[in-house]
C-alpha cells in the first residue's frame, strides 16, 4: 500500500512539473459558456467529479432555467436569426445559435484506484480509462425556457460498490443511458425577482442546485434517469425568486424510483434565503421538507440492480453489479420492510466567495432527519450531519475535505424495541489540480470504508477497508 | 486649358472621393463598435449600457454613466476589454462575475469598441431615457488591490448627471 502511494505521489509529482508546460489561463468553454460568453469559473468552484459547486451567478443560472438577459441581443448581432426577425410572430431565435453551442461532453478516467480490502490486504490497483463519460445538450430554447439533458456512458469497473471487500470490483458491463432531463420556464417579475415552473426525472432539489455537494448526507436523490445508482422519477415544480433573496419551491414527485403518480407520491417544499449575495461572499440558509407514502426503506437494500432486472447479460449478477437502489445507508441484517409514510427535513448552509484575491472556496454544512414508519408498525429514525469544502489556491491547487457522521439512526421494532446501530464517521480528502478551468486532475482518499450495524451485533462491524483514486477529468 | 481643367478635375474627384471613403469608413466603424457591443457586451452590460444589476443572475455594471467609462482613456479601456477582469482586478461590488476576455478574434477593433463606450454609448436613446441606469457609489468602489492608472475617478457632478 504504501509503495502504492508512493508511485502515486511520484506521478503527481509529475503532473505538478508538467504544469509548467500548461497555460494557467486557457478558456473553458463548454456550452454555456459558449452561450453566454462567460467563463467557467464565473459559474462554478470547481467541477471535479461530476460535482459541479456553484458561485452566486451560477446558481441563479441554474434555477431559473439556463437564461440569461440580453442573450437575443447578441444573436440579433449576429445577423439574421432564421425568422428574418419576425419573432413575434414565429419565435425560435436561438436556433440562430450553433447546434454545438449547446453541446457539451465530459470524460473521467481513473488513472488508477485502488486500497484495501475488508480484511485490510492491498487490493489490485487498476485503471479505467474510460470510466464515465456523458453527452449534454442544454442551455436556452427561448428568452423564458431552458433545457438541461445528460446521456451517460458508464464504464468497466465505475460502478464500485461500498460493501466492504468489493470496492474494486469489476462490474462487467458498459452501458449508455437516458441519465437526466430537466426543463424549465422562467420568468422576471420586478427587480432581481423571477417566478417560474420545472419538470424533471430527477429529485426537485436538482432545479436549485442544492443536492450538492454530493459528499454530504442525502437520503433523498435516489432516482435520476437510467445511469448510476437510481430508477428514474418524476417532479413537477413551481419556484419562486424574490428580492434577490428568497427562494421558495414546492413540487410534486412520484417516488423515489418510479415515474407512478398512482401508486403513491411524495411533496417537496423549499424555503432559502441568501445572505450578503455577492459573489465573493454568498451565503445561503436552505430549508427543505420531503415527505409522502412512496418511498424505498432506507435501512435495506431494496433491489441491486435494475439493469437486469430478470436475465443478466452473462458473468454479471445483480450481485456483483453493486448497485443499489437504496437511498439511505444499509444496514447489515436489517430487516426488510415496507414504508407506509415518511418525514424528512433537512436544514443546509452553503457559503462561496470566488476570487477572493488567490483563493476561492465552497464551504457547506448540513443536518438531515428522516423518520419512516413501515406497514408492520416498526419505524426507522436516521438523522446525520455532514461538513464539507472545497478549496482553491489561484483557482489553480485545491482541496476537497469532508466528513458525515449518523447522530441517530435507530430502528424501533414493531412490538416497540429499540435497537440502535454502530459505525463511525466516514470523510475523505482529495487534493485537486486545475492545469485549465475545464480539466483536472484528482487523488482522493477514503481512508476508512466501514459498514453499519446493529449495536447488538457489532462483531459485524468492518472498517479496515480504504480506497484511493487517481483520475482525470475533461469538460468539452 | 484642358490639361488644367483635366488636373483640377482629377484632384477635385480625388479629393471627393477621399472625404466619401472617410465618411464610410466612419459609418462602417460606428457600425462595427455597434454591433460588436451587441454581440459581446450586451448580454452582461444590457442592451443600452444599463447594466443587469436588477436582473437575476446580474452580470455586469452600468457603462452607460459610468465614471471609468467617461474619464478614463480609450486605451485602459482596451486594455480591459482585451483582458478581462476577473479576481482582484474586479473593482465593482461583487454582484457580478469575472469578465471574462476578449481577444482580437472576438473583437478586433477594439479601440473602436473602447471609443464607442465613451461616445456613442454615454448617449441615452430617447425611447429609453426614462429607464436610464441610476448609478449608486456602490457601483464604483475604489479598491486599493487595482492598478493606480485603473483607478476610478470618484463620480463627479459631471458624470452623475451623465446617467439620470
Amino acid at each position: 500500500m504504501i509503495a502504492v502511494i508512493k508511485r502515486i505521489l511520484v506521478v503527481a509529482g509529475l503532473m505538478l512539473g508538467l504544469q509548467l508546460g500548461f497555460t494557467s489561463d486557457a478558456e473553458a468553454v463548454p456550452a454555456f459558456a459558449r452561450q453566454t460568453g462567460m467563463n467557467c469559473n464565473s459559474c462554478h468552484i470547481g467541477t471535479y467529479y461530476i460535482v459541479p459547486n456553484f458561485t452566486r451567478t451560477g446558481r441563479l443560472f441554474a434555477m431559473r432555467g439556463y437564461q440569461v438577459p440580453y442573450v437575443r441581443e447578441r444573436l440579433h448581432a449576429e445577423g439574421d436569426t432564421g425568422n428574418n426577425n419576425e419573432q413575434d410572430k414565429y419565435g425560435g431565435d436561438y436556433l440562430a445559435l450553433n447546434w454545438t453551442e449547446f453541446f457539451s461532453a465530459r470524460l473521467i478516467s481513473e488513472i488508477a484506484r485502488g486500497g484495501d480490502d475488508a480484511s485490510g490486504k492491498s487490493l489490485d490497483t487498476r485503471s479505467s480509462p474510460l470510466n464515465r463519460m456523458a453527452l449534454f445538450f442544454t442551455g436556452a430554447i427561448t428568452d423564458w425556457l431552458g433545457i438541461w439533458t445528460e446521456i451517460g456512458y458508464l464504464g468497466n469497473n465505475s460502478l464500485r460498490s461500498v460493501t466492504p471487500g468489493r470496492q474494486n470490483e469489476q462490474t462487467g458491463v458498459n452501458f449508455f443511458a437516458y441519465d437526466e432531463y430537466r426543463i424549465n420556464a422562467s420568468w422576471d417579475f420586478g427587480k432581481n425577482s423571477f417566478f417560474g415552473f420545472s419538470m424533471g426525472n430527477e429529485h426537485p432539489n436538482v432545479g436549485p442546485q442544492f443536492q450538492y455537494p454530493l459528499p454530504l448526507p442525502d437520503l433523498w436523490s435516489n432516482g435520476q434517469g437510467g445511469v448510476g445508482r437510481s430508477m428514474d422519477m418524476a417532479n413537477l415544480s413551481a419556484f419562486l425568486f424574490y428580492n434577490d433573496r428568497w427562494y421558495l419551491q414546492v413540487a410534486g414527485v412520484t417516488g423515489a424510483d418510479n415515474t407512478n403518480w398512482s401508486d403513491g407520491n411524495n411533496f417537496y417544499a423549499n424555503v432559502s434565503y441568501d445572505w450578503f449575495r455577492k459573489t465573493r461572499n454568498d451565503l445561503w440558509l436552505i430549508a427543505e421538507y420531503y415527505a409522502g407514502n412512496d418511498f424505498p426503506s432506507i435501512m435495506t437494500r431494496t433491489k441491486d440492480s435494475f439493469l437486469c432486472p430478470a436475465n443478466c447479460p452473462p458473468g454479471v449478477t445483480d450481485q456483483n453489479l453493486s448497485i443499489s437502489n437504496t437511498p439511505g445507508d444499509i444496514i447489515v441484517n436489517a430487516p426488510i420492510e415496507q414504508v407506509k409514510d415518511f418525514d424528512s427535513f433537512r436544514l443546509s448552509l452553503e457559503h462561496s466567495a470566488a476570487d477572493r484575491g488567490s483563493h476561492t472556496w465552497y464551504a457547506a454544512a448540513t443536518v438531515l432527519t428522516m423518520t419512516q414508519n413501515f406497514e408492520s408498525g416498526a419505524k426507522v429514525q436516521d438523522t446525520q450531519m455532514g461538513a464539507y469544502l472545497r478549496y482553491f489556491y489561484q483557482r489553480t491547487y485545491g482541496l476537497e475535505v469532508f466528513v458525515r457522521d449518523h447522530l441517530k439512526y435507530e430502528y424501533t421494532t414493531p412490538v416497540g424495541l429499540k435497537r440502535d446501530t454502530y459505525t463511525k464517521p466516514n470523510y475523505g480528502i482529495t487534493l485537486l489540480w486545475y492545469p485549465a478551468m475545464n480539466v483536472d486532475f484528482w487523488l482522493s482518499f477514503s481512508p476508512r470504508v466501514q459498514n453499519i450495524v446493529f449495536d447488538d451485533q457489532r462483531d459485524l462491524y468492518n472498517d479496515k477497508a480504504s480506497s484511493f483514486v487517481l483520475g482525470f477529468e475533461y469538460n468539452l | 486649358m484642358s490639361q488644367f481643367f483635366h488636373s483640377r478635375l482629377l484632384a477635385a474627384t480625388l479629393l471627393l472621393s477621399g472625404c466619401f471613403c472617410l465618411a464610410t469608413s466612419a459609418a462602417a466603424s460606428d457600425v462595427d463598435a455597434a454591433g460588436y457591443y451587441k454581440l459581446r457586451c450586451a448580454s452582461c452590460h444590457g442592451a443600452n449600457g444599463e447594466g443587469t444589476r436588477d436582473k437575476s443572475p446580474s452580470l455586469g455594471p452600468p457603462l452607460r454613466g459610468n465614471p471609468l467609462v467617461i474619464n478614463a482613456p480609450a486605451e485602459l479601456l482596451a486594455k480591459i476589454i482585451r483582458h478581462g477582469r476577473g479576481g482582484q482586478q474586479r473593482v465593482y461590488d461583487d454582484a457580478y462575475p469575472n469578465m471574462p476576455a476578449f481577444d482580437a478574434g472576438m473583437v478586433p477593433d477594439v479601440m473602436g469598441l473602447a471609443t464607442y463606450l465613451k461616445t456613442v454609448l454615454q448617449q441615452a436613446p430617447a425611447e429609453s431615457a426614462a429607464t436610464a441606469p441610476v448609478v449608486s457609489r456602490r457601483d464604483f468602489v475604489d479598491r486599493a488591490t487595482v492598478g493606480s492608472n485603473n483607478r476610478l475617478s470618484p463620480p463627479t457632478s459631471q458624470t452623475k448627471g451623465v446617467s439620470q
